[in-house]
Formats: C-alpha cells, sequence, structure tokens
C-alpha cells in the first residue's frame, strides 16, 4: 500500500507540469478560437480501434459458433442467457454503425386518431368497392374489422414507439465503454486489454483533464460576461458578447471533447427569429452557442444553473421565468413577442419538444413557440452516439451523473444542420405548422417522426385517448 | 378451404407443449433474444410474468380498445399474468412464419372470450361494445351483432364456429394483416 501511494505521488510530480503545460495551451488555442485538429484525430484514431473491436467480435463469434453447433436449441426460460454475447449484434453495420432502435412503421394507431385507418379504408375500398357504395346508409362491420387493432396492439407489444425513444439508443458493435452493451465484457482478452486501457485513458487523464477545463470555463464565462456586464448597452456590448460568449462555449465544449460539424452555415438563425431544435440533452445548447449567439429561455434556477443563468443575462437578453410564471402560456408567449420585436436581439434558442429524447426520433412539437409569429430557424442535430451516449434519461440520472458520463465518454461527435427559415402559412394552424417543421428536422437529421407526446416520459396516457379511438372505429363502421 | 381448416380445434388446445415446440419454430435464436429482452424490459417488477398493468404501462397500448382481449389471449393458461411461453407463444402467431390457421384461430379467439369454441352473440356484443366504446347505442349495436351472426352463421345454430369464421374472414388477406416484424 505505502509502496503504491509513493508510485502515485511519484508519477503526479512527473506528469504534473506537463499537464499543467497542456491545460494552458488548450487554453489559449480556444481564446483565439483555433483547433489543432488533435480531436479530430482523435476521433479518428477511435474509429479505427473501434472497427478493429468490431471484426475482433466478429472473429469470435465466430470461433463460438463453431464450438457450441450443437448446443443450438433454443431455450424458452424466462431469462434468456446472454452467455455467447457476440451473436447477437454485430450481425450488420449500420450507416453509423447505430442501431435503428426505432422501428418506422405504417401507423395505425397513432396519437391522432382521425388519421388512423386512411391506410387501411383505402385498401379495403380499392377490394371491395361495390359493397361500400351500397351500404353506405347502415353499419356495416366485418368480422375481420377488429384486425387492424389487434395488429397495431401486437406491434406495440413487440416494440413501441413512446418507451423505446427515452432509452439509450443501442450500438451495433461495442465502442468499448461499459455502460454499454454490458455483456461484451470479458469477451477475449485483447479486447479486454484495450478495454482497461481506454479506462485508464478516460478517467485518470481525461476526466482531471477535462474537470479542469470545466471549472475554468466556468470561471471565465463569469469573469467575461460580468465584464461585458459593465458596458453601455448598444451595437458594441453586442458585438463583444457576440465574440466572447462563442469564444467561451467553445473553450467549455472542450470539457467533452465535443467534435462538431455545422453544415449550411448560410441558413444560420439570424437575429430576431426563434431558433428550434430537436432536443437530447442540455448540452444541445452548448453545441449550438459554440457557432452562433442565442437568447435561451427557461425556468429560473437555483445552485450552479442558476449562477451561470444570472451571468449570462448579464451579457445579453435572456428570458428567464419564475416558476409561477411557467404555468402561465400567455405570460411565455408575451415575453417570447417581446423579444423578437427587438430586432437586435439574438434569436431565441427553443427545443420545442420539452424533453430530452434518445436522438433516434424527433417528438411532437409544442405548439406554444409556433404561435408566436416570426420567423422560425430549424436546426436538427444528430449526435454519433459510437463515441457517447449524448441523451440524458433525467429519470434514471441526475445531473452530475451525467456531466461524470459525459466527460469520461470518448468524446461527443455530433453534426448540426441549418435549415432554411420557414414562416408560417397565411391559413395554417400553428399544429399544423408545428408539425410541418418537425417534418423537416426529421428529415435532414436521419430521425424518426413521431407524433407522440414527450410528456408521456413521465406522465401517464390519457384514457380520453382510447375513447378517441373508439369513435375513430365507430366512424369507420358508419362509413363516414 | 373446409377441409384445410376443419382440422379440430383438440389438437392444438389439448397436446400444448407439442404447440410450443411447433410454434417456437417460427423464430430463431436470435429472435427469441430479442423477444426475451423485451420481455424483461416490459416485467418492471422482475416477477418473471407481465401482469395487466406491466402491458398498460405503454401508452400505444393503453389506448388500444382491445388489448384486454389480447392480453387474455396470451395468457393461455388463465391466470391473469403472461409468462415467457405464453409471451412467446402468442407473438409467434404473428410471424412471417406462422401459418393461415394459427392466425385465424388468434382471429376467432378474440371474439370467442369464454374460449369455447364458439362466437356467441353475447360475446360478439361484448368485443364490438370495447371497440366502439359509447359512440353507438346499445339497440344499433345488437343490430350489426344480430346481422353479422345471421350472415356467417351457415348452421343456423345461433353463434358463430370456427369454421364458419373461417368462411367469412379467411378470404381477407389475413397474412398481411396479421404479420409483424419481430
Amino acid at each position: 500500500m505505502a509502496l503504491l501511494t509513493s508510485f502515485v505521488s511519484v508519477a503526479i510530480s512527473i506528469l504534473y507540469t506537463p499537464f499543467l503545460l497542456l491545460i494552458l495551451c488548450i487554453i489559449f488555442l480556444a481564446s483565439i478560437g483555433k483547433s489543432l485538429g488533435v480531436r479530430r484525430l482523435y476521433v479518428n484514431i477511435l474509429l479505427k480501434l473501434f472497427e478493429y473491436g468490431r471484426q475482433h467480435i466478429e472473429v469470435a463469434k465466430k470461433i463460438s459458433r463453431h464450438d457450441s453447433s450443437d448446443e443450438d436449441e433454443v431455450t424458452t426460460e424466462p431469462p434468456v442467457p446472454d452467455d455467447k454475447p457476440p451473436s447477437a449484434l454485430v450481425k450488420e453495420n449500420g450507416v453509423n454503425g447505430t442501431k435503428m432502435t426505432v422501428i418506422e412503421r405504417d401507423e395505425i394507431l397513432g396519437p391522432s386518431p382521425e388519421l388512423n385507418y386512411k391506410r387501411s379504408s383505402s385498401q379495403e375500398r380499392m377490394q371491395n368497392g361495390h359493397k361500400n357504395h351500397q351500404e353506405k346508409v347502415s353499419l356495416e362491420f366485418h368480422l375481420s374489422h377488429c384486425l387492424d387493432l389487434v395488429k397495431a396492439g401486437m406491434e406495440s407489444i413487440i416494440e413501441d414507439q413512446v418507451t423505446s425513444v427515452f432509452e439509450a439508443e443501442e450500438l451495433r458493435s461495442w465502442n468499448l465503454l461499459t455502460r454499454t452493451n454490458r455483456q461484451y465484457e470479458f469477451l477475449t482478452w485483447r479486447l479486454t486489454i484495450i478495454w482497461a486501457m481506454g479506462f485508464i485513458v478516460r478517467y485518470f487523464f481525461l476526466l482531471p483533464l477535462r474537470i479542469l477545463i470545466f471549472i475554468f470555463g466556468v470561471w471565465w464565462l463569469i469573469i467575461s460576461t460580468a465584464c461585458i456586464g459593465t458596458l453601455p448597452d448598444g451595437p458594441l456590448k453586442q458585438k463583444t458578447n457576440y465574440a466572447v460568449s462563442i469564444m467561451c462555449f467553445n473553450f467549455l465544449s472542450r470539457c467533452i471533447s465535443a467534435v462538431i460539424t455545422y453544415h449550411d452555415a448560410h441558413n444560420r438563425p439570424a437575429r430576431g427569429g426563434i431558433c428550434v431544435a430537436n432536443h437530447t440533452s442540455p448540452i444541445d445548447a452548448l453545441v449550438l452557442m459554440c457557432d452562433n449567439c442565442y437568447s435561451l429561455i427557461g425556468q429560473r434556477h437555483g445552485g450552479f444553473l442558476g449562477l451561470l443563468q444570472r451571468a449570462l443575462a448579464r451579457a445579453s437578453p435572456h428570458i428567464w421565468f419564475e416558476r409561477s410564471e411557467v404555468k402561465d402560456r400567455h405570460a411565455v408567449a408575451k415575453r417570447l413577442k417581446e423579444h423578437i420585436s427587438v430586432a437586435d436581439n439574438p434569436p431565441i434558442l427553443i427545443f420545442p419538444e420539452g424533453t430530452c429524447i434518445n436522438n433516434t426520433s424527433v417528438m411532437q412539437f409544442k405548439k406554444g413557440s409556433f404561435e408566436v409569429g416570426g420567423t422560425i430557424y430549424p436546426v436538427a442535430i444528430k449526435y454519433d452516439p459510437r463515441f457517447g451516449d449524448a441523451f440524458w434519461n433525467s429519470s434514471r440520472y441526475g445531473m452530475l451523473h451525467y456531466l461524470l458520463n459525459m466527460m469520461t465518454s470518448w468524446a461527443i461527435v455530433c453534426d448540426v444542420w441549418y435549415l432554411p427559415a420557414m414562416h408560417r402559412a397565411r391559413d395554417e394552424t400553428a399544429v399544423d405548422f408545428a408539425n410541418r417543421v418537425k417534418a423537416v428536422v426529421a428529415r435532414r437529421g436521419g430521425l424518426v417522426d413521431l407524433q407522440w407526446d414527450g410528456q408521456l416520459k413521465r406522465m401517464k396516457a390519457k384514457k380520453e385517448w382510447r375513447e378517441l379511438q373508439q369513435e375513430e372505429f365507430s366512424k369507420r363502421l358508419k362509413g363516414e | 378451404m373446409g377441409n384445410e381448416n376443419s382440422i379440430p380445434m383438440e389438437l392444438c388446445s389439448n397436446s400444448r407443449v407439442n404447440c410450443i415446440d411447433f410454434k417456437v419454430e417460427n423464430f430463431d435464436a436470435d429472435e427469441i433474444r430479442r423477444l426475451g429482452k423485451r420481455f424483461r424490459k416490459l416485467d418492471l417488477d422482475n416477477s418473471g410474468a407481465l401482469s395487466i398493468d406491466e402491458f398498460m404501462s405503454l401508452p400505444e397500448l393503453q389506448q388500444n380498445p382491445l388489448v384486454q382481449r389480447v392480453i387474455d389471449i396470451f395468457d393461455a393458461d388463465g391466470n391473469g399474468e403472461v409468462d415467457f411461453k405464453e409471451f412467446i407463444q402468442g407473438v409467434s402467431q404473428f410471424s412471417v412464419k406462422g401459418d393461415k390457421l394459427s392466425k385465424l384461430r388468434f382471429a376467432f379467439r378474440i371474439y370467442d372470450m369464454d374460449n369455447d369454441g364458439y362466437i356467441s352473440n353475447g360475446e360478439l356484443f361484448q368485443v364490438l361494445k370495447m371497440m366502439v366504446g359509447n359512440n353507438l347505442k346499445d339497440t344499433q349495436l345488437q343490430q350489426i351483432v344480430d346481422k353479422t351472426i345471421l350472415f356467417a352463421d351457415k348452421d343456423e345454430d345461433g353463434k358463430i364456429s370456427f369454421e364458419e369464421f373461417c368462411n367469412v374472414v379467411g378470404n381477407t388477406d389475413i397474412h398481411k394483416k396479421m404479420v409483424v416484424d419481430v
């Protein structure tokens, strides 16, 4: 034990100086807004490593298949044992090495029942057209009418869209993190050694470095916003704030080794608009703030978040609500309107889903932000889950635990697409407009477009929904 | 059609074990593993069996008017819970590899609530009531029920047997409508 502690102290004293130099170097680079491409190189090396691991797993799988050819009989006992881990997941490697956990289906029982039977009833009309014409007056029931409902129920038993988007995304191959695909641990010696080395790098090199960067970054942000706060309002303050804020957030983004690619920069949200994006984690805001200045909107917090909020509000107009005000939708809308009526204000950043989703899908956009008017700038954010899962499962992890997860991941790699500005058409309802924007975001980000309400993460489904389904079914019987 | 469908129902219900062995062939090891994972996820209290409440924790299922019937059919031994064997067995009837007869039987069981091999007037009424809720008057419903039974009931015993059911439903594209990807 004494030997160990002395060894550690020697190691620390040797590594201390280069470590400090490294941090200073990072601070310097971040403050002049340059990157040496170290992070991209690091990400590319990681990709090679994952590919090696995947091939290795596949070989191991083949060998174990040969060994166990006589054990092929299927057991139907409740906990299917995962004793032969490799066979399952590495079958094919998708575009991103990820599995789309959400199956896209023709929706029979969607959350908005008026769309339900459009597909199936038109099919039927094709098949027995004459029948429908004759008996429009009377109620037409066929014993097979229940099949759509049964099938929909079956589909959701096997895989439902709602709960699966609130769970960590599944990977096709192991990314050498213990928290994903737990069954891959101790597969072969070589992989275990690679994993252990990765563990040491992540926890004993990257983590302390990132924590230091984080602390520096937060201090830097607080100090610089305080300085800007003393400037008189006007173009000078805005310009300084724009430059300083991007610098601060770029620096902060290094604490998760963020490698962000921005596409279509000419569509970047302009002043006096509303920027809407899909929401995966609190990091979304950080990711976007690295490239542009936004006004944030949210509930006033205490503690650490409150400190940040107050710091940000000093330098540029943000909208923070008291807890009591949040429920008041009119007050929120009024504040939004006031904000965008000043043409010089930075665009407001809103996540209209209202909850974090696991980066495979987009859920219902709340109509509130689309009622305000003004230009909407949609943004699609897609993280690469191979380097670390950015999704914040807030019902499972607290904020600190989540941050720790982020800082001990390999990196956060993501793509941001700026989409062309959109306006609400004259006769379009806010809900329709919200859906239109959502569809655009989903298409660009390669996400599944869902109609479900993100609030289902916390609350139970309403009873009225079943009644709506019943109403829809009876309409179908009546031939409407 | 008549010949193919007139296989006595006892064949399946009496030798259940054989049935399981036969039906599991609809899935390969990967699919079974995936279903096992799904089962464990649905099994919130880790009891090894799914209760109705656990099924109802899925919003999509909760709003499905027929969910109670589907769960009842899954629950082959009628103990109010669905264990893994029953789960696999139930899902397997929706497999692409599943045969038409077992699919038809599943559909028949939706209406045959007491599992006596016949859809009675009262049963059809109850199931219809589940599907339409309070949107139709009971008298209207009863009319539909009477009409449907009259139409299907070839031997005029006032109820629909499995064979009669197949004659009505068998020519719809049941293979398309009762297939689900696992």
